[in-house]
């Protein structure tokens, strides 16, 4: 196994990351939904070596009953790390962290979802993160908003995310598990591309006033294009149901 | 031109044509269009898809104008009680006057004993003794509000406790296609087997047969119509067919 120390963060040279991205690029990005079947909306989605698998039950009744709110649904976000999605066995109990991330995630869905639809119920979305390599909030996030689309659940907009980070004195799209430890900043971003607005920030480390408008530039375009794949991959289920959509897959081939 | 400018921002649009698959968030129109709640929502002066689904342009009256209506065909639906529709509920909770039944909705269902064919109540032990946990019930929802969960009436004409036959699941957004134009496909089915099919408002089917051979055909046949590779509603004949067929081999 390679040091981390060893690595070098960015070649100014070659103007290459440490596994040979340029700064703007991201990941190889694969998208899946309703992967399972007991689910009422599932998703997969990779993001390079991050794979998260998210599931979507409700709305159904809540249990404990004393969680109920008479004007809407609640949202219960778990987020959780298997114990072996990192290189050291993770101890599967809910650290802080995961708690933290679930709560930031349930205010992203929040802004989404159409909760006073359904009074009195709850939705739950659970969110496994098989495989950890840096992103997997933002990646979370994107896998949860496509198992709500899949489960029928009305909500305004899809969510994307994606981080953004400073590595090497750069600013780079979606960064990994190295360039999260070792870089001097990173900022994971959600939002709902469609409608233009921003459902998660957070920033780890410290940028400069330009440096932010930079990041936040990089992660609107990364975002866009997270939101056709989303989009490209929900459109392919639903047009296999559409007798409609198919004549038109045929008249554009 | 500036002038043309607002006169055509002014003019309700409708962005999307007759069935396009659209995606929330996705732009339906801009205006004042009609659309149907809760599958689209308006943002501002745009209306915008809130599920999954396919477009459906219909032509509806509006103060004697006929004017255009963007419809949203849902892929996927939540069953939502409203009064008067038809339901079949198994019963999950028995309390001291009442039965606690789910309707495959996030509410669960309440019969009171007031509601069926029971004349005085002895508590626990005589409700049980009429309707136990996991039977089933054809009842009608009398109410249901934001704020109570639904009451459900086993009173009426045909309604009450589910003695024999099978009850089944089916996915409600392909309730329409079982019924068939005109009740054509029920009727079909019906006639080919011998059996009796009801089907109830919350996408669960009570089939009666006068065997049990001719009731698993109705299941097989229910289940071919709403599989998921299917683009379009079978034609009646097709489903004929195929009930036939299965008769041979078995």
């Amino acid at each position: 196994m390679v040091k981390k120390t060893d690595i070098q963060l960015f070649d100014e040279e070659k103007g290459v990351r440490h596994d040979g991205r340029r700064p703007e690029d991201m990941r190889p990005v694969r998208m899946e939904v309703g992967v399972l079947d007991n689910a009422q909306g599932s998703a997969l989605v990779e993001f390079g070596k991050t794979r998260i698998l998210a599931a979507v039950y409700g709305p159904r009744e809540i249990l404990p009953k004393h969680m109920t709110l008479p004007g809407r649904a609640i949202l219960r976000i778990r987020y959780h790390m298997a114990p072996f999605s990192t290189t050291e066995r993770k101890n599967p109990a809910p650290s802080r962290r995961e708690i933290e991330l679930s709560k930031v995630i349930r205010e992203a869905l929040e802004a989404s979802v159409f909760t006073r639809l359904y009074p009195r119920t709850t939705i739950d979305v659970f969110i496994e993160v098989l495989q950890a390599d840096g992103g997997t909030r933002t990646a979370g996030i994107t896998a949860a908003s496509l198992a709500l689309a899949d489960a029928g659940i009305p909500m305004r907009d899809l969510i994307a995310g994606v981080a953004v980070g400073k590595v090497g004195g750069r600013i780079v799209v979606d960064v990994d598990e190295v360039e999260d430890s070792m870089g001097e900043a990173d900022m994971p971003v959600a939002m709902m591309p469609g409608l233009g607005k921003i459902v998660l920030l957070q920033l780890n480390g410290s940028l400069s006033r330009d440096e932010f408008k930079q990041a936040m530039s990089m992660a609107i375009d990364a975002i866009n294009k997270i939101y056709e794949m989303q989009k490209s991959v929900l459109k392919e289920k639903f047009t296999a149901y559409s007798e409609a959509g198919k004549n038109k897959q045929q008249q554009h081939s | 031109m500036a002038e043309d400018q607002h006169a055509a921002e002014g003019q309700p649009r409708i962005m999307v044509g007759e069935g396009d698959v659209v995606l929330p968030g996705d732009v339906l129109a801009i205006g004042d269009v009609d659309f149907n709640t809760p599958f689209a929502y308006k943002d501002g002066d745009v209306i915008r898809a809130a599920v999954p689904g396919v477009v459906e342009i219909r032509k509806i009256d509006r103060n004697g104008k006929a004017v255009e209506k963007v419809h949203l065909k849902p892929f996927d639906l939540t069953y939502m009680p409203r009064p008067g529709h038809m339901v079949i509920g198994m019963v999950i909770d028995i309390g001291t006057t009442y039965w606690v039944v789910d309707i495959n909705s996030p509410y669960n269902a309440q019969l009171p004993v007031g509601e069926t064919i029971m004349k005085h109540t002895g508590g626990y032990d005589t409700l049980r003794r009429y309707l136990d946990v996991g039977e089933y019930i054809l009842a009608e929802i009398l109410s249901f509000d934001r704020n109570r969960d639904p009451i459900i009436s086993a009173k009426g004409k045909n309604y009450g406790k589910i003695l024999d036959g099978k009850v089944i699941e089916v996915r409600l957004s392909r309730v329409p296609w079982i019924v068939g134009k005109k009740k054509s496909m029920v009727e079909a089915i019906e006639r080919e087997t011998g059996a009796r099919i009801v089907i109830a408002d919350n996408a669960r089917i009570w089939i009666k047969g006068p065997d049990r051979r001719s009731e698993d055909l109705v299941v097989l046949a229910i289940k071919n119509i709403e599989q998921t590779k299917r683009v379009k509603p079978p034609s009646v004949e097709e489903i004929i067919d195929y009930i036939r067929r299965v008769k041979e081999e078995v």
